[in-house]
């Protein structure tokens, strides 16, 4: 064996990785996604941080709450004009009735009274 | 027909060709709205001491129609179902003589046109009131296409719209139901209002 | 340092592929220090050294779906760190630095039986150009012979034998003069 390679050999020999590496590479992997994941899977591994996932929860109910409220709102409002339609509709209605009703009257009692060779 | 005097002398002639001219129409056309322009009355608003403004076009109605559904509704919603629109304007006053006949003639004389058709004039020159009762038709003298009722007292002056088949006698028939009272012979009875109107002085 | 063994290794690959989140440390344990000697070797500085591990290690975390088997995987690892480091070495244009760290690998390394003269030659390994640097560290660090080191480096067997002939003729030619200096 040719001494000088050998020397070579023995400068070059592996040297061990500095205290902790493996632990940094790791720390570094946490929030990559598993290999060959989608888009949407690098999206699912960024919500499995358990501070974002509870965020995400929380905004999802606050979305939820919100369009519910909203919703309701909505129907409220509609209930409400419904309602205030329907009092004018009875409203109209008894007035009508009783215009007419009144103009009907009339000409009853112009008829009762009124012999009928005059018409 | 006139109840008070003379006849009213209705050309036959006449009454055909409007039917040739409109025969094919089964829908208002020209001169054949039912919905009158009672804008100008809304002036006399700022005089009444109490106003009741009902605008209701096709859209409200059937909203309102939705939620018709107690009992007591039940005949109501059966006039105003096939409605396109109901409007009123009832004004009270303090006192005789705060509105003038020109205010009312501005929608009588939307009235006579030949598409209305006045079927009640009422009018008691003691009482000083008037009220005429008008019909819209269809050319072929079957659908009614709409009414309109004016009713004019001293102190009380009531424009009627309805647009649409109303059934007269079923609106009559709401007499005693639905708030209407009975009306007594004395055809000066005294009209309850809904909330927030006093009643007539009698 | 825990070692996994060659009949592990393939079983490790496999438990990652399947989600077993565990199986990518053993897989850093296992090579960590080949990834770490080339790219030290290579740039001569254990700080840098370290940045390019461990970012050849993220790759592999990202591309690990690629990798086939454990041979695919070392070869894999070979590969992606002599890119990297000959990479940083052109993005530094460094010469090779007398670093303080060295000096720590002496005091910890108490089996070099002649420690100056091997960091003496590993600073004369990392003054050659960074082609002939990586042929010198495969064949020398990681015993390759010439056809797996072409392989790595995509060049002719040929092209391999002649650097690895020109890097040993200057290697020697420096290592004997300065062993001629130190004499004297």
């Amino acid at each position: 064996m040719n001494s000088f390679e050998d020397k070579l050999r023995n400068a070059l020999r592996r040297e061990a990785a500095p205290e902790g590496f493996a632990e940094k590479v790791l720390a570094r992997t946490r929030g990559l996604s598993q290999p060959g994941a989608k888009a949407w899977g690098q999206f699912g591994a960024f919500l499995a941080m358990p501070v974002l996932r509870w965020a995400a929860a929380a905004v999802a109910v606050c979305l939820l709450v919100v369009a519910g409220l909203v919703y309701h709102q909505r129907q409220e409002r509609l209930r409400r004009e419904g309602e205030m339609a329907r009092a004018q509709v009875m409203q109209a209605l008894r007035i009508a009735s009783v215009k007419l009703n009144v103009a009907r009257k009339k000409v009853q009692e112009i008829n009762r009274e009124t012999p009928p060779s005059r018409l | 027909m006139n109840v008070t005097q003379g006849r009213i002398y209705i050309n036959p002639a006449l009454i055909l060709f409007g039917a040739t001219l409109l025969g094919a129409f089964s829908q208002p056309t020209f001169g054949q709205n039912p919905k009158l322009d009672i804008k100008n009355v809304e002036l006399i608003a700022k005089k009444a001491s109490e106003v009741v403004d009902v605008n209701l076009d096709g859209a409200l109605l059937k909203l309102a129609a939705k939620f018709m559904t107690a009992e007591d509704d039940r005949e109501g919603l059966e006039i105003v179902k096939n409605l396109k629109g109901i409007y009123v304007k009832n004004f009270e006053f303090d006192k005789p003589g705060e509105y003038s006949q020109a205010d009312v003639e501005a929608i009588r004389g939307q009235l006579q046109k030949p598409s209305w058709s006045r079927i009640v004039s009422a009018q008691s020159k003691h009482e000083g009131e008037t009220t005429e009762i008008y019909l819209m038709t269809a050319p072929d003298g079957g659908a009614v296409l709409g009414m309109a009722i004016i009713n004019a007292e001293p102190k009380e002056l009531t424009v009627v719209n309805i647009v649409g088949p109303i059934d007269i006698d079923k609106l009559s028939a709401l007499e005693g139901k639905m708030g209407i009272p009975h009306l007594s012979k004395d055809a000066k009875e005294s009209t309850k209002k809904s909330e927030g109107h006093h009643e007539k002085q009698k | 340092m825990t070692t996994v063994t060659l009949q592990q290794g393939g079983e490790v690959l496999g438990r990652f592929i399947r989600g077993d989140s565990t199986a990518f440390a053993d897989i850093v344990q296992e090579h960590q220090s080949m990834v770490f000697s080339i790219a030290y070797h290579f740039l001569h500085d254990r700080g840098r050294a370290e940045e390019v591990a461990q970012d050849v290690f993220l790759r592999l975390y990202r591309h690990l779906d690629s990798i086939k088997s454990r041979n695919h995987l070392v070869f894999w690892l070979r590969k992606v760190t002599c890119r990297r480091s000959i990479d940083e070495v052109r993005k530094l244009l460094m010469t090779p630095p007398t670093s303080l760290e060295d000096v720590a690998v002496l005091a910890a390394e108490p089996t070099d039986l002649d420690p100056l003269l091997s960091r003496g030659l590993r600073r004369m390994v990392a003054s050659l150009s960074e082609d002939a640097r990586a042929v010198i560290i495969l064949r020398y660090q990681e015993e390759l012979d010439l056809a797996d080191i072409a392989e790595i480096l995509d060049i002719p067997v040929n092209t391999v034998k002649s650097r690895l002939q020109r890097s040993l003729e200057i290697l020697r030619e420096k290592f004997h003069r300065r062993a001629g200096d130190v004499q004297r």
